[in-house]
């Protein structure tokens, strides 16, 4: 079956002539394929939650990763490092943090274990050895505690010195 | 719009903290925002998270600055581990304001990390009102005599701390003082580690004046002090009243042969000290001489510790003596002694008549194949030693061929070390023939000889009869650099066996 094709469509309308085995990957377009019974050259895939941008990349990441083994099981205890990416992966990945996001949703809803890990994996790398502070920054995150909570953290740091 | 990390979900949140260590979560994912904090109280592995390492190499100095972090509102963390980690003053200050608060740590290690002098004082102010310390590690931090001050004071009050390590911070006689004089009053702890300080004769004086009527500490470490026979001499009256001590290092100590004298009136007296650690002194013939004196009455101690103290033959004699009377010994470690073929002979037949000792450390001796065949005669008719110890001691082939011969007949050794003696894949092979008459021997060891792959692999072909021998050590062989895999599936074939390589 090998060179058969299939066409994806993204949200905003574009199609990608994608091989199958490249296509399937993606445990979500797999099913689709088997379940449905999808598999003419004509029919196209919708896929709602992913752009066209994000759809090349996704795509790109596919056909770099289409003879890679099967990942391993997830396991929740494992610590991971840099060293687990490939250098491949992380010049893939030196996009600016709304693609890499964009990509997190799309390997989560296209179900690609392989493409889900190493972009969670990125994000795990930008939090480590920052402050909560600096964690905020890189981010972009609000902090959003109350005037009371930040009020209870300063009370307590002072209690010592009242005593 | 944009795709931001506040707009994934709570499983995705899980799946990159999953990348994460959990000093990372600790020090830099929590009071990051709201949303952050609840996702992480609910993440399993968080919630589980009673032990956290920080060290040297894993922590950068922008992580010290929440160091604080690690305790804020966290209910579950019970030990606390920081070593070698230079703490700034934010840090330290951050630190022990929120130990001043906690109430879960029980387990506080502050290693190696060249605390200040007012880091020092916060602790002690720590230690005065927490109530949920249990255990306490300040070693290598050279504690100064304002240092030890504040840590009296406050020990002196404290009702809930039961284990102090104070190893390694330059203690010396005049700083021992106010410490002793805190223990007199202190009624809780039970263990006390203060080896590798200086505390010298004088400090062994105060020490033990302090502490005769101590009702609490059973453990008390003093390796490495620079005690000397003098310092011993204080030990005699302490021990007399003191009716507590169950455990005492004396190691590395310079104890000769006056010291083991007062030793000796020691164990004539004393009724409750069943463990004595006495290795590494230089306590000879005639210092052992008067030990056995004791031992051979003495009904208390367990485990007598007496490792590179240049007993000799000779005084492997006096030893051997004693443990034809003594009904109580258990464990006796005589490693480095220099103990030959004759002293073996004296040791092998005082086992005859011992039916107390379980466990014999011989390890680095040269007792040699013609010493195996006095021990071998003996465990013919011994049934209590348990674990044998013969690590470098060039028994060789000989040797080998007569333990096995030996634990055909013998079913209550448990433990063999034969590690470092030059045996070969003939040696291993003696063994077989053995293994489907024993129905003791669980835990072998032959790590650092020359067995081959092929001599493991007949090895383990031939065990299958066997089902009690559950551990053996064959590492620093020379079995790794050829046929690795294939012994792998042989043994993977024989049932529980723990191969270590």
């Amino acid at each position: 079956m090998a060179g058969n094709k299939i066409k994806l469509q993204s949200n905003d309308g574009d199609t990608f002539d994608v091989d199958v085995e490249i296509a399937k990957q993606s445990a979500t377009i797999k099913t689709m394929l088997e379940d449905l019974g999808m598999s003419e050259e004509d029919d196209v895939i919708p896929l709602p939650n992913v752009n066209s941008a994000i759809l090349k990349k996704v795509i790109q990441w596919a056909t770099h990763h289409k003879d890679d083994p099967p990942p391993p099981e997830d396991d929740e205890n494992r610590e991971k490092n840099l060293s687990d990416i490939s250098s491949w992966d992380q010049d893939f990945l030196k996009v600016d943090q709304g693609t890499l996001f964009e990509l997190i949703l799309a390997a989560n809803y296209l179900d690609i274990k392989g493409l889900l890990d190493v972009t969670c994996k990125t994000v795990a790398n930008m939090i480590k050895g920052r402050t909560p502070e600096e964690i905020r920054r890189q981010f972009n995150i609000k902090n959003d505690f109350t005037p009371q909570e930040e009020e209870q953290i300063k009370k307590e740091n002072e209690w010592c010195e009242e005593k | 719009m944009t795709s931001s990390i506040e707009r994934l979900s709570i499983e995705l949140i899980y799946r990159i903290l999953s990348h994460i260590d959990d000093v990372t979560i600790v020090l830099s994912c929590r009071n990051v925002c709201q949303r952050l904090n609840s996702i992480i109280e609910t993440y399993e592995r968080y919630r589980k998270l009673n032990f956290i390492h920080l060290t040297s190499n894993r922590i950068s100095s922008n992580c010290l600055l929440c160091l604080g972090n690690i305790l804020r509102r966290n209910q579950v963390l019970k030990i606390l581990k920081i070593d070698c980690v230079q703490l700034n003053t934010q840090a330290e200050q951050d630190l022990f304001e929120e130990l001043l608060k906690n109430q879960t740590l029980t387990t506080l290690y502050l290693c190696w990390n060249r605390i200040s002098s007012q880091g020092i004082q916060s602790l002690a102010n720590v230690i005065l009102h927490n109530q949920t310390l249990i255990e306490l590690h300040i070693e290598g931090n050279h504690l100064d005599s304002e240092g030890i001050k504040h840590l009296s004071s406050s020990l002196q009050l404290n009702q809930t701390l039961t284990i102090l390590h104070l190893k390694f911070n330059q203690i010396g006689s005049q700083n021992i003082k106010d410490l002793a004089k805190s223990l007199e009053k202190n009624q809780t702890l039970i263990k006390l580690y203060l080896g590798f300080n200086k505390l010298g004769y004088e400090g062994s004086n105060y020490l033990t004046n302090c502490l005769g009527n101590n009702r609490t500490i059973k453990i008390m470490n003093l390796e490495n002090n620079q005690i000397s026979d003098r310092g011993i001499e204080y030990f005699h009256d302490f021990l007399q009243l003191n009716q507590t001590l169950t455990t005492l290092d004396l190691s590395l100590n310079d104890i000769g042969v006056k010291g083991a004298k007062s030793l000796s009136n020691i164990l004539f007296q004393n009724k409750t000290i069943t463990t004595l650690n006495l290795n590494f002194n230089h306590i000879g013939v005639q210092g052992i001489q008067s030990i056995a004196m004791s031992l051979s009455k003495n009904q208390t101690l367990l485990t007598l510790q007496l490792k590179h103290n240049q007993i000799f033959d000779q005084g492997t004699f006096f030893i051997a003596d004693a443990l034809m009377k003594n009904h109580t010994l258990t464990v006796l470690h005589l490693e480095e002694n220099s103990i030959g073929i004759e002293g073996a002979q004296y040791l092998a037949n005082a086992l005859k008549r011992n039916q107390t000792l379980s466990e014999l450390h011989l390890g680095m001796n040269s007792i040699e194949f013609q010493g195996v065949k006095y021990f071998v005669n003996a465990l013919l008719i011994n049934q209590t030693l348990k674990e044998l110890y013969f690590e470098k001691n060039n028994i060789g082939l000989k040797g080998i061929q007569a333990f096995a011969e030996l634990l055909r007949k013998n079913q209550t050794l448990k433990t063999l070390d034969l590690s470092n003696n030059g045996i070969t894949d003939r040696g291993i092979e003696c063994l077989i023939s053995m293994l489907a008459e024993n129905q003791a021997l669980t835990t072998l060891n032959l790590r650092s000889n020359y067995i081959t792959v092929h001599g493991a692999m007949h090895f383990f072909q031939n065990l299958r009869d066997n089902n009690i021998l559950n551990t053996i050590d064959l590492s620093d062989n020379r079995i790794v650099t050829d046929g690795h895999e294939h012994l792998l599936s042989v043994y993977e074939n024989t049932r529980n066996l723990n191969v270590i390589f």
